[in-house]
């Protein structure tokens, strides 16, 4: 079938239907909902037998859904509807929440129904919560979805609240209000899920020293406590730690409110630097935590006791697992230097294999686009980020004394997509999203990808993963030779997975074998051309996005960069993804679009 | 070409040199321009600048290494480092050693990727004053005829799609942070690339103001250099049926020698040629 994708971002939702619906041989375009007229260019232009909405939060048309089969991919159970679905389900503590294929109508949400899932729900953010459970189960009512629409034969569900099978509501916008922590009187339990609810997006509102901000990033703390609710009683690592009635709670990311976004050009050119996006707490803070202790954490953590980590290592049967859970995967210059510190340390243990766990929602994006946009020298700092996530790359590619896999359950993409490849194994879940690419930020790249990816999937294959910014599915990552193996997508049968695969390696009567082989391709590589030699020619390039000189400088880093940080929505659907248009030569904005990881 | 000072490196572990050696560089100038001095103590000194400065990773135009520093080669082990591991061709290294029984000067240039050598006792304020000028020039020199190159081939390689040729050519007509007081605009067939329309309006303006004076012919068929006194210049390509109309408009604070004047009209040129023999829509 055509099937046309319109979408709000293409997030990583997006993208995985992208992904699974272009595997099962449909031709897919997409279009985003960036304006009703783009929306209808889209629908013209590519004549598509079925629209499918990953996730919208415009309407779509009326001339739009009234001539075509139009789904709407809705994160909530049958029933459920409105714009806040997880974030009720979240705060209401629901035991069970799901996703809902439903034809768009008139009323938003309330079409019929073609596909529903159900799934557990766990403790965890928002974000993590769609990365997760209602990803894999909104793939899997799609795709149901699909299937029905193919068989031709399919009646869909009327929306009937009389059906006890129907247990949703349609429920509000939910508002700073309905959010807003009590200090005074709610538990770090409340305080946590209040933050979940609203976390990545739009935060929780709260006063800081008569500052308004935004509160994201909630890690209980069992240690730690305070008289004052509210109080700032400690920090690690850039996040703080808030004493609460019951015990204190981590917030790792601030949020500045009430700053005016200006555009980029004026932002550029002006020296006043006010960041009005999400950064480490601390940071965000500044001199008012001066005095606020650091909660220094072991490296090489290994406690159960709950509190703020980011890094922290599991060890079993001669097998380490090293976590490493940054916040939506970015890397700075200090996450990359503790993460070399402990990595080292892991390698000290006495196991035979070492397994780079990453974090939960995703294994590695790279640099810390972040951070660098709210350095004082942006071009310096990406220099000491990229040399810094160089040296942790460099140590896994010439780990001699182990072996070691990068086991990928989140997405990963940019840096982090060529880290995964300094391992000798990749495994990855089934549901993982790759982007082995850089050019949405106008970046060459580094991690030594020059070195890694073609060697592992070829000089060809290796161009056109980076050239075409394009998502990959872990299929096609095994089919080129990407990845080594697929793990089932359930995370309790991925972990034990890992496990056993990462126990089958450290018991394998050839590991010493195997031990050999690698650092004798390792040294016979570094003859051929050492890695040193690599990394100096990729950093030359890095060079030029970060500052040129001879003939200028590039603008396509620091703009890319600036839009993503800000969350500025492209002018346009970039049109490696909007097959139906033709490019406009004279607009080079499409390539200058960060994908929304 | 939009540099606003040259970046000069001083490796040394005698403090007094690099005190010396400071001041006495102070008021050197080049091209206009003043020199912006790094100074470090020892190799590991050195390479952790070259690591958290981009600039001193990155785009030293001079470097002057002391060969015994915290061993017998550090100096030596730093320009192997700087060539190799870096991978900087460009820096015009000089090795300037107290001891030159332990270095001597054949054996040091034999072996290392140097631009010269000298003792301390050889250092006097007018020799720093000839070796910076002139190893400005070449690194200036040398660095504008490799980008070129470079711009040549990635030009090549995007040739027959305008769309590439559009993303090669972004590090060109775009505008940066640090160079926001050097503009730049690349205007093909009199449409402006990269710029929004306040810029575009802007660049369309210079460059009408730039063509009402007659410039400097750059060849027989018609193309020409174009300066006024407010820093603009403007290299201009004739169009025709086999090329098209290209002006790299663009303010510099220095005037660049003949030479470099040629290397960017020859990647003009090239630009014209290629733009017009690719499709917009590839």
């Amino acid at each position: 079938m055509r099937i046309l994708l319109i979408s709000s971002s293409y997030n990583g939702l997006c993208q995985r239907a992208h992904v699974e619906l272009e595997a099962l041989g449909h031709d897919i375009s997409i279009t985003l909902a960036l304006n009703p007229d783009d929306v209808r260019k889209g629908v013209t232009f590519f004549q598509p037998d079925l629209i499918i909405c990953p996730f919208l939060k415009e309407k779509i048309p009326e001339d739009v859904w009234s001539k075509h089969h139009c789904f709407i991919i809705h994160p909530g159970i049958k029933g459920d509807r409105g714009p806040s679905s997880l974030d009720w389900a979240i705060m209401n503590g629901e035991k069970e929440w799901g996703v809902t294929v439903v034809q768009a109508a008139e009323e938003m949400d309330a079409g019929e129904i073609w596909a529903a899932e159900t799934f557990k729900m766990r403790q965890g953010s928002k974000a993590g919560i769609y990365r997760r459970e209602v990803t894999k189960a909104a793939v899997k009512a799609m795709l149901q979805a699909v299937k029905r629409v193919e068989s031709n034969s399919f009646e869909p569900e009327s929306l009937n609240y009389s059906n006890p099978d129907v247990r949703g509501v349609l429920r509000p916008l939910m508002k700073q209000q309905e959010r807003k922590i009590d200090w005074e009187h709610d538990h770090v339990a409340t305080i946590i899920k209040k933050i979940n609810a609203a976390d990545s997006a739009p935060g929780v509102l709260d006063v800081i020293d008569n500052q308004e901000y935004y509160l994201y990033g909630a890690h209980e703390e069992s240690q730690l406590q305070g008289w004052q609710p509210g109080e700032i009683i400690a920090q690690r690592n850039g996040a703080i730690c808030r004493a609460a009635i019951d015990g204190a709670v981590w917030i790792s990311h601030l949020k500045r409110k009430n700053i005016v976004k200006i555009p980029f050009y004026k932002r550029f050119l002006s020296h006043d630097k006010q960041f009005d996006f999400k950064l480490p707490a601390a940071k965000v803070l500044g001199s008012s935590v001066t005095e606020t202790p650091e909660s220094p954490i072991d490296p090489l953590f290994m406690g159960n006791g709950k509190t703020f980590k980011e890094i922290w290592y599991e060890e079993k049967n001669h097998v380490g697992y090293l976590y490493f859970n940054f916040h939506n995967g970015a890397m700075c210059t200090s996450q990359c230097r503790r993460l070399l510190e402990s990595y080292r340390l892991a390698l000290a243990r006495p196991t035979k294999v070492l397994v780079l766990m990453g974090g939960s929602d995703f294994w590695s994006n790279g640099i810390h686009l972040n951070i660098i946009e709210a350095a004082e020298n942006p071009a310096n700092e990406s220099w000491r980020n990229i040399n810094a996530i160089d040296d942790f790359v460099l140590e896994v590619l010439t780990t001699e004394s182990k072996l070691t896999v990068s086991a990928v359950w989140g997405g990963c993409g940019a840096g982090g997509a060529m880290a995964i490849l300094a391992a000798d194994k990749v495994w990855a879940r089934e549901g993982v999203i790759f982007n082995p690419h850089y050019k949405t930020m106008g970046l060459y790249g580094s991690e030594y990808w020059t070195y890694s990816l073609p060697k592992r999937v070829g000089p060809v294959k290796a161009l056109e993963l980076t050239e075409t910014p394009l998502p990959i599915g872990t299929k096609k990552a095994k089919a080129i030779g990407y990845i080594d193996e697929i793990l089932p997508d359930d995370y309790e049968t991925y972990l034990e997975h890992v496990r056993q695969k990462a126990e089958a390696l450290a018991m394998d009567p050839q590991y010493g074998h195997l031990l050999e082989e690698k650092q004798k391709t390792r040294q016979k590589d570094e003859r051929v051309k050492p890695l040193a030699a690599y990394r100096a020619a990729e950093l030359q390039k890095m060079k030029i996005n970060f500052s040129g000189k001879f003939y200028g400088g590039e603008v396509n880093y620091h703009e890319a960069r600036y839009n993503f940080v800000h969350k500025v929505r492209p002018k346009e659907t970039a049109a490696y993804l909007a097959k139906h248009m033709r490019l406009d030569a004279a607009k080079l904005s499409e390539l200058r679009q960060p994908l929304a990881y | 070409m939009f540099f606003k000072y040259w970046p000069v490196l001083l490796v040394d572990d005698e403090p007094d040199v690099l005190a010396i050696s400071r001041l006495a560089m102070k008021n050197f100038e080049v091209y206009g321009l003043p020199l912006k001095i790094y100074t470090a103590n020892s190799k590991a000194d050195a390479i952790w600048l070259m690591n958290d400065e981009v600039e001193v990773g990155c785009s030293l135009a001079v470097a002057f290494l002391d060969v015994v520093m915290e061993t017998d080669r550090a100096g030596l082990e730093l320009c192997d480092y700087i060539r190799g591991n870096l991978g900087n061709k460009l820096t015009q290294i000089y090795i300037r050693t107290g001891q030159p029984g332990i270095a001597p000067e054949r054996e040091v240039i034999d072996k290392y990727d140097i631009n010269g050598y000298f003792t301390k006792i050889e250092a006097t304020e007018d020799k720093l004053y000839s070796l910076i000028k002139s190893s400005i020039r070449q690194y200036l020199s040398y660095g504008m005829a490799l980008s070129t190159i470079e711009l040549s081939n990635n030009l090549i390689e995007a040739a027959g799609s305008q769309r590439k040729l559009l993303y090669t050519l972004s590090p060109i007509g775009g505008l940066s942070p640090e160079q926001a007081e050097t503009p730049r605009w690349l205007i093909i067939d009199g449409q402006v690339l990269f710029a929004d329309e306040i810029d575009a309006d802007r660049g369309l303006q210079l460059l009408n103001r730039l063509r009402t004076s007659e410039g400097t012919p750059l060849n027989p068929g018609g193309d020409h250099y174009i300066l006024d006194n407010q820093g603009y210049r403007l290299i201009e390509v004739v169009g025709s049926a086999t090329q098209a109309q290209v002006s790299f408009l663009f303010k510099s604070r220095f005037t660049p020698p003949e030479l470099i004047v040629n290397l960017m009209h020859g990647f003009v040129k090239q630009l014209a040629v290629i733009w017009k023999q690719s499709r917009t829509d590839v």
